[in-house]
């Protein structure tokens, strides 16, 4: 391939700010970009190259004369003899546009510069650089070159000042994997069952009574780094005489004491990016107290040890896990093709505890929408589901049992827990569940999570014991206005054939592939996540919603909910209008043709605190949100004035756009149930009359929504009225009674 | 527009670089020569230990050449401790080389191996130093069958010359920026002289005449940034005329004048030679010198005339006349950049508020 025109940019950066030209290196094409830092010329190389595909590289010239700079590595490339090469973040990250190649060189030119005069003037920055990237550079300098002499070792402790190791040797035999095959130091301390089984200690055997080891915390290293055996030799002394005195004499108190033929060291330094660690091998030919200065040095043979760290939190910061969520107790209800997927999401969130009931055993039936592999085939499932998590989250305790949901109604072992999560898709176990949870005052929340067959669709309820919503909510039917017996929030119509017969009792399932689980398994662990890290605190549901071919190839009815749900994935308030125990069952009613509104006690006084009372109070205003029938309305809440309306004291005007994002957003959460239904204000009179701009305010509002009935609300400062449009005249509506 | 924004135009429309795509056939011929040169030169016990370019592809003062030629100024070098005694002997060799490829009649010069490529407008001129561990250079001056004498490996600073083109330490305040400037005014001067001079004459005012002349005399305010290009321009012509590279050669009556340019580094002898019979003295022939001294002054009065003129249109063709068809007269000052918005994008609507503005009394 031909090289992309580079005259063009050298064109473009003419008359540019920075200073830009073509020049060989070693006869090969380079463009050069030229800045002064401290009034020291700079140059960066780029190496022509055939096509743009990524932010483009450079290479810091003369890089021996600038000093040892952070981000910066001398090139293992004999063509680039000489040149540093600088890592500027992930250039492959960057989406570039490719058709003006110019604008990627002119942002990678002002990274490049903002590093490395970063780096040359703030020479503390750069000392704190250098060491973040501690343990890469020590790789660089000593492992890449030497990979096939050194040993490996993979090693389990603590983080602490000092602590002595115990080895094991790698395991024998043929078909020994990388770990079995590397030598393990450990701490007797931070040792469980876990990571013992973790490393196969069991079956290792411990090194000879020769080697002794240690884990030590240093609290400065150079960063120049050794390049042969005796400038390793003067750089680990130099480690050793930075230690402060009581941290030397510790140490040689405890390793004064042990003889050895060799000395395994792993040494920890504080870098801001957590704590890097590296390892070196002492060795002598006979039984001699532990080297710490040059001269016992002189008759060992030192080299650095490949060294991996297997540490809790850094590992579990490294892989995007959350350490804060190590502590939190999760019980897990059903160990199936949801369960077990949502069991492995909260291991690999760093979720400590986790506790996982099911009855079931695992059948080969199971195998392909289940997280297990076959080896646990006739186990049950919650043991096998804990047995296959602890071997991959070395932290995770996780626990089985084989019980059921009902079983766990029992209060001391609720309250153990952070969270409860219900994966076992059966509505009427999981509604007694919760009425025992209720009942009892448990302060335990819970998720619900079920999903549909046929691909349709998959939804987790949180409740939250004392916030607004509750599983109920979720069983509402607005229809008839009481409880259903099937989730308002599910997709198929409900008392449909959906279940297939495949062997008669005993082998009857919903058609769903793994996909359906994995993703109601995604909902669910954000929602537990989202709730363990005490972002999401009140009750709340979310649901993602699948393609309808398949259910539609079998005649299935969908619900309403089906067709007009667009919120996939996204968490909303679980709270429904019609539920009798989360809303207010108090309404003062107002009626006249056949026609009523009923207003909940608690709307009343909110509205009436809104009265003019004093000679100064400016006129209120909103919009009234409800739901209803032809013939009788609920008002369910009222917005309340926004910041952007214009408020006087016998005028208003609303801004429309605040209120009209409320009105949205109840629409949204309540899937259509909730909606429009007319406006409130006040009026700084005992008993309100409405004025001419009010009516024609009402008619526009009337013809815009000729669906519906529409109320309008004025409140004096003696009464509280309710008027109505019928045939374009203001009717006013008495108040009927109240209903409880 | 500021009138620098049309010596910007300018200088990207004479501006040349050892990678622009036309350059591109020529440089393919560079490096299959240079293989065959190395090669050559291998086998017959002088390896070429580096090579580099010279010349102006070196420091970025190329410009495009009115009548599209290209020069290559590149240099070979070999370890001092293998060097032949005989300096003009690996010259040989490369004529040789040179010979076998198809170039009209290359030939060896005192100071290069020259030739003239058939096919395409190519001039490359190949230099052989030796280079001792120290990093001294030593150049092979000679011709083929020139007497012991006229032959020799001649101490030089060819790396000396282009870092000193490029050195800012004298330049204080924004130095890269003054040194960019320096290099336009170098470029604008190469065009100036190929527009101004005929073709023998323009030959003899050598690039790198002009080069040092300008970098000597570019003498920026050391505490503020760079001046606009007119300005300066100007500034460095009136010195160039005025700091003793001009000498008179002939009678007061009759006044002839020669051109004497220093190289700034090693050999440090003079870039204008003459020649009285077969012998070259220092400073250029008189034709060349009274011809640059006119011109020159010429150009001052026109820079002058251009930084009085507050019409950028005026300016702009004024310097036209100067520096050719590639300085741009446009066609109305003002008004400029109000172009199409195409391509803007557009505006989210709001979804229809069902509620509307509520207003009342």
């Amino acid at each position: 391939m031909h090289k992309f025109d580079y005259s063009k940019i050298y064109e473009y950066f003419l008359d540019s700010e920075y200073d830009v030209e073509p020049c060989e290196f070693k006869g090969l094409d380079f463009l050069r970009v030229s800045f002064e830092v401290n009034g020291i010329v700079v140059s960066l190389l780029h190496r022509c190259i055939a096509e743009i595909t990524s932010l483009p590289h450079f290479f810091l010239e003369n890089y021996e004369k600038s000093g040892r700079l952070a981000h910066v590595l001398l090139s293992r490339d004999p063509d680039l003899k000489g040149l540093g090469s600088i890592c500027v973040n992930n250039l492959d990250s960057v989406s570039i546009n490719y058709e003006c190649p110019e604008l990627a060189f002119g942002e990678s030119i002002r990274r490049h510069q903002d590093l490395l005069t970063k780096l040359l003037t703030d020479s503390e920055f750069n000392e704190s650089e250098l060491l973040r990237e501690f343990s890469t550079n020590w790789q660089n300098t000593w492992l890449s070159e030497q990979s096939t002499k050194v040993e490996s070792l993979i090693c389990a402790c603590y983080l602490k000042d000092f602590d002595i190791l115990e080895i094991f040797r790698p395991l024998a035999g043929a078909n020994v994997n990388p770990l079995g095959q590397s030598y393990v130091a450990v701490s007797r301390q931070y040792l469980n069952l876990n990571i013992s089984n973790y490393l196969s200690l069991p079956v290792r055997s411990k090194a000879s009574e020769y080697i002794s080891a240690f884990y030590m915390s240093v609290k400065q290293v150079s960063l120049v780094f050794p390049s042969s055996e005796i400038e390793l030799k003067h750089w680990i002394c130099e480690v050793f005489e930075l230690l402060d005195s009581d941290a030397r004499s510790e140490i040689e108190s405890i390793l004064k004491s042990r003889r050895s033929k060799e000395f395994w060291g792993v040494f920890g330094i504080e870098t801001p990016s957590g704590v890097s660690s590296f390892g070196i091998r002492f060795c002598c030919n006979s039984k001699k107290s532990f080297p710490d200065n040059f001269e016992k040095l002189a008759n060992w043979s030192v080299e650095p040890i490949s060294l991996t760290m297997l540490n809790k939190e850094e590992l579990l910061f490294r892989g995007g896990a959350d350490n804060t969520l190590s502590r939190k107790k999760v019980l897990l209800v059903g160990g199936g093709s949801v369960g077990s997927e949502v069991a492995d999401k909260l291991g690999a969130a760093g979720v400590g505890f986790l506790s996982i009931v099911d009855p079931d055993y695992y059948s080969p039936s199971n195998i392909y929408r289940h997280f297990l592999d076959s080896r646990w085939l006739f186990e049950h499932k919650s043991l096998a589901v804990s047995y296959q998590l602890m071997s991959k989250y070395p932290w995770l305790e996780a626990r089985g049992y084989g019980q059921s949901l009902l079983n766990l109604r029992d209060q001391e072992i609720l309250r153990e827990f952070d969270l409860v999560i219900a994966a076992i898709g059966s509505p009427t176990q999981e509604r007694i569940f919760q009425d025992y949870v209720v009942q009892n005052n448990i302060n335990t929340s819970v998720i619900y999570t079920w999903l549909e067959g046929y691909g349709i669709g998959g939804h987790a309820v949180l409740d939250v014991p004392g916030s607004k919503g509750c599983l109920k909510c979720a069983y509402v039917d607005p229809e008839s206005g009481r409880r259903g017996l099937a989730s308002n929030l599910n997709f198929l119509v409900s008392d449909q054939d959906v279940v297939k017969n495949f062997a008669g009792c005993g082998e009857m399932f919903i058609p769903y592939g793994h996909l359906s689980s994995s993703q109601t398994a995604l909902v669910a662990t954000d929602l537990a996540l989202k709730y363990l890290r005490g972002k999401q605190t009140e009750s709340a549901k979310v649901s993602w919603k699948g393609d309808d071919d398949d259910a539609i190839d079998q005649d299935l009815k969908l619900s309403r909910r089906y067709s007009s749900f667009d919120k996939n994935l996204k968490i909303q308030s679980l709270c429904h209008p019609m539920c009798d125990v989360c809303s207010d069952q108090r309404y003062v009613v107002y009626g006249n043709h056949d026609l009523k509104l009923r207003i909940p006690a608690s709307v009343v006084e909110e509205l009436t605190s809104y009265r003019q009372d004093s000679s100064d109070d400016v006129e209120s205003a909103g919009l009234l949100v409800g739901y209803g029938n032809d013939s009788i309305y609920t008002l369910y809440e009222i917005t309340y004035p926004q910041e952007s309306d214009i408020r006087d004291r016998a005028y208003f005007k609303l801004d429309p756009t605040s209120h009209q994002k409320i009105i949205d957003e109840c629409f949204s959460c309540s899937d259509g149930l909730l909606g429009y239904i007319g406006t409130w204000h006040t009026h700084p009179q005992a008993v309100p009359s409405p004025s001419n701009l009010d009516l024609k305010d009402w008619l526009a509002h009337e013809s815009e929504n000729q669906d519906r009935q529409l109320f309008f609300i004025i409140v004096g400062k003696d009464e509280v009225k309710v008027f109505g449009l019928i045939d374009r005249e203001p009717i006013e509506f008495a108040v009927l009674g109240e209903d409880c | 527009m500021a009138i620098q924004t049309h010596f910007n135009n300018f200088d990207k429309a004479i501006y040349l670089t050892g990678q622009s795509p036309g350059y591109k056939n020529a440089k393919e011929k560079d490096d299959s020569i240079l293989n065959d040169l190395k090669t050559r030169f291998k086998e017959e016990g002088y390896p070429v230990v580096d090579t580099f370019l010279q010349g102006s592809f070196s420091v970025n003062t190329a410009i495009n050449n009115l009548d599209g030629d290209y020069d290559i100024d590149r240099a070979l070098v070999i370890d001092e401790g293998s060097a032949p005694e005989d300096p003009v002997k690996l010259k040989g060799v490369a004529l040789e080389v040179l010979t076998k490829r198809s170039f009209k009649n290359p030939k060896v010069k005192k100071p290069c191996v020259t030739a003239d490529y058939l096919s395409i407008n190519l001039h490359i001129d190949y230099t052989i130093y030796t280079r001792d561990s120290s990093g001294n250079y030593k150049l092979a001056v000679g011709k083929l069958g020139s007497s012991v004498e006229n032959k020799e490996w001649s101490p030089t600073d060819p790396k000396g010359l282009m870092d000193w083109i490029n050195d800012t330490s004298n330049y204080g305040q924004s130095a890269l920026n003054k040194r960019k400037q320096y290099k336009r005014l170098v470029r604008y001067m190469k065009r100036w002289r190929d527009v101004n001079f005929n073709e023998q004459s323009r030959k003899k005012l050598f690039s790198i005449g002009l080069t040092i002349m300008i970098k000597e005399q570019y003498q920026p305010d050391y505490f503020s940034d760079v001046e606009d290009d007119l300005v300066v321009l100007e500034k460095v012509v009136r010195k160039m005329l005025n700091a003793g590279y001009i000498k008179l050669a002939g009678s007061i009556d009759q006044p002839l004048y020669r051109v004497s340019v220093n190289l700034p580094k090693s050999p440090y002898r003079n870039v204008f030679q003459h020649k009285v019979g077969n012998q070259s003295w220092s400073g250029s022939d008189t034709n060349i010198g009274t011809l640059f001294r006119n011109k020159l002054t010429n150009l001052l009065r026109k820079l002058e005339e251009a930084n009085n003129e507050t019409d950028e249109i005026k300016q702009c063709e004024i310097l036209n006349k100067v520096f050719g068809d590639d300085f741009k007269i446009p066609n109305s000052s003002g008004n400029k950049g109000t172009g199409s918005v195409a391509g803007l994008a557009a505006a989210y609507f709001p979804t229809a508020g069902a509620s509307g503005t509520s207003q009342g009394a």
